[in-house]
């Protein structure tokens, strides 16, 4: 068989801008799930870059859940840990048949009220689709392809993103900056987009 | 748009008068009228994953509520624990749970016989395991464990394994059913989800001794099943059953049915679409009823982001393309052979398991009586 070349919906307009339309679309009702598939390259700051841009674009309250390492049962806690916020679930990249189908049996704990998006490698999504029948009729169609730079943003979304930042918790972008040289930084995920959106991303986990 | 959401709670769908009934394919008033008429029965309902068993349950809850004789319990299992390591004992410890809750709410300011209290709390310890302190080996632990108070995980742990558990929580139901009953009534427990476990082998080992239990305790048992247990080298698992309920892929062509479009007619698919491409969506699900929502919604949702008041032909193609990419991807190349095969009309056999997997994962979609064909939606991406 051909290896099949597979067009998913690709996010033309900023790798987040249908997403966060998808979800705002769906409102208060159940969102389900997305699959966003990576590019193959490796893109410095990509998922916080794509985290940034759809908090920019949808209200409500986007968490990144970084799954590397865990166990099914702790993915499913860690999502599950609040029901309305959106969850950016990456790092499932070395999960194979065993833990798929794991979480596919368990696709009624998924059930929340905000949406779920996994940001998986191609390979992931191919055992996605594989090992994880019930979880694809959730999703329907449901698979997008992340642009290699999700971050789009114009100056002016860019700014105005950084303003709610700023109003959000009352620091200045130098004030930012300088916590995080000093390491002094709250552990909260926004100070990393922040730091993204500032152009000084090699600061971030210092 | 909440009309199309294919994970919109069922409740809320039967509810909003959104479902429609078609008079061969709907099973739930014979699925409800027989666990009514013979207690003890034992009935499977077997469908395809997104087929609609989920719904025909309820509906059967329903229905068995509006004629008063029966006091049905639905179980959706999935959501009461973790189903990668159910073990005997767990269906009878649901139920169990449902039943304790039904004494509590029943009872709510009144006294709860001696009797019941403890069967109660018999139901709550095998289920979420024992927390006393002769369950721990004191000599391994430390001296401050005695006060300690267990904190319950986020999920629940797994449920008891043991045979004699199995006997403790039958005793403990019979206590329960006792308690919840007024005199004529009688039990049906309604356990959905259980078609997860996609192999018939995996099913039955799961079910047997809890149904056996309950069949001794005369409780009507209905339970959603793999496909896998009615279809492939596992049907004989039906034997163990009274009746097997095959729940098949709608028809998808709207020439020779018109249930389809009559469910999206139901939900308003005129306001959508800018012209009549119903008849596209139908055929396009392959008569999967989850799939027909995803199409629909999907659709629209292209629709809007293209800046359009309504659903245009191109949107739906799309949204069908989209459907069945998500069918492509994850295939192997010896499954890609055996899918065009058989959308050339060649042959298709079930009892080989590669075969069996395309059919569970619903690639392949199986119609009355004994057709099977490549899902529409994927068909011409191979």
């Amino acid at each position: 068989m051909r290896e099949p070349r597979v067009d998913a919906g690709v996010l033309g307009r900023g790798a987040a801008w249908d997403l966060a339309c998808r979800i705002e679309l769906r409102g208060d009702e159940p969102a389900g799930l997305f699959l966003l598939r990576r590019p193959q390259e490796d893109v410095p700051d990509f998922v916080s870059d794509l985290a940034a841009e759809l908090r920019l674009r949808r209200r409500g309250e986007l968490r990144i859940f970084d799954g590397g390492g865990s166990t099914v049962t702790a993915v499913i806690c860690g999502i599950s840990e609040q029901a309305a916020d959106a969850v950016l679930v990456h790092g499932l990249e070395a999960w194979g048949e065993e833990e798929w189908r794991a979480l596919d049996l368990n696709r009624a704990k998924l059930d929340r009220r905000g949406p779920i998006i996994f940001l998986l490698s191609a390979d992931a999504v191919d055992r996605f689709f594989r090992y994880a029948p019930n979880l694809r009729s959730w999703l329907g169609g449901g698979l997008y392809e992340a642009a290699s730079d999700p971050g789009l943003l114009s100056d002016a979304e860019r700014q105005q993103r950084l303003q709610q930042l700023a109003d959000q918790y009352q620091m200045t972008d130098e004030q930012v900056v300088e916590g995080a040289k000093r390491g002094t930084l709250p552990p909260a995920p926004e100070f990393a987009e922040w730091l993204v959106l500032l152009g000084q991303g090699e600061l971030v986990g210092r | 748009m909440k009309r199309f959401n294919p994970a919109a709670p069922v409740e809320w769908t039967v509810d909003q008068g959104l479902i429609i009934e078609e008079g061969d394919r709907s099973v739930y008033e014979r699925i409800a009228a027989r666990a009514d008429l013979e207690p003890g029965s034992q009935q499977l309902l077997v469908g395809g994953i997104g087929s609609g068993k989920t719904t025909e349950l309820w509906l059967a809850v329903r229905w068995l509520g509006r004629q008063g004789k029966t006091v049905p319990f639905f179980i959706d299992i999935t959501e009461m624990t973790d189903l990668s390591q159910l073990n005997s004992g767990a269906l009878l410890a649901a139920l169990g749970l449902q039943m304790a809750a039904t004494v509590e709410t029943r009872t709510a300011g009144q006294a709860v016989s001696g009797e019941a209290l403890a069967a109660i709390r018999q139901v709550k310890a095998l289920a979420y395991g024992r927390h006393s302190l002769f369950d721990w080996v004191p000599e391994l632990l430390p001296s401050d464990v005695f006060g300690r108070i267990p904190r319950p995980g986020k999920l629940p742990p797994r449920f008891p394994p043991s045979d004699r558990d199995v006997k403790e929580l039958r005793a403990a139901l019979d206590t329960l059913a006792r308690a919840v009953l007024a005199p004529g009534e009688e039990v049906v427990a309604i356990f959905d989800g259980l078609d997860r476990l996609m192999t018939a082998e995996r099913f039955r080992t799961v079910v047997e001794q809890d149904f056996q239990a309950l069949r001794e305790m005369q409780i009507s048992v209905v339970a959603a099943a793999p496909l896998s247990v009615l279809i492939g080298p596992g049907r004989e698992v039906a034997d163990h059953f009274d009746v097997v309920h095959h729940l098949p892929a709608a028809v998808a062509d709207p020439k020779r049915s018109g249930f389809l479009r009559r469910i999206l007619e139901r939900r308003g698919i005129s306001d959508l679409l800018a012209v009549d491409s119903a008849d596209e969506l139908c055929r396009a699900s392959g008569g999967v009823l989850r799939d027909l929502m995803s199409l629909v919604r999907n659709a629209a949702e292209d629709a809007y982001l293209d800046g359009q008041d309504t659903i245009q032909e191109t949107h739906v193609a799309g949204s069908a393309k989209r459907l069945g990419q998500s069918y492509l991807l994850g295939l192997g190349p010896k499954q890609g052979t055996v899918l065009r095969n058989l959308r050339g009309g060649g042959s298709f056999s079930p009892d080989d398991p590669m075969h069996l997997e395309l059919l569970l994962s619903r690639r392949v979609l199986e119609y009355r009586p004994d057709r099977y064909e490549v899902h529409p939606a994927l068909a011409p991406l191979l």
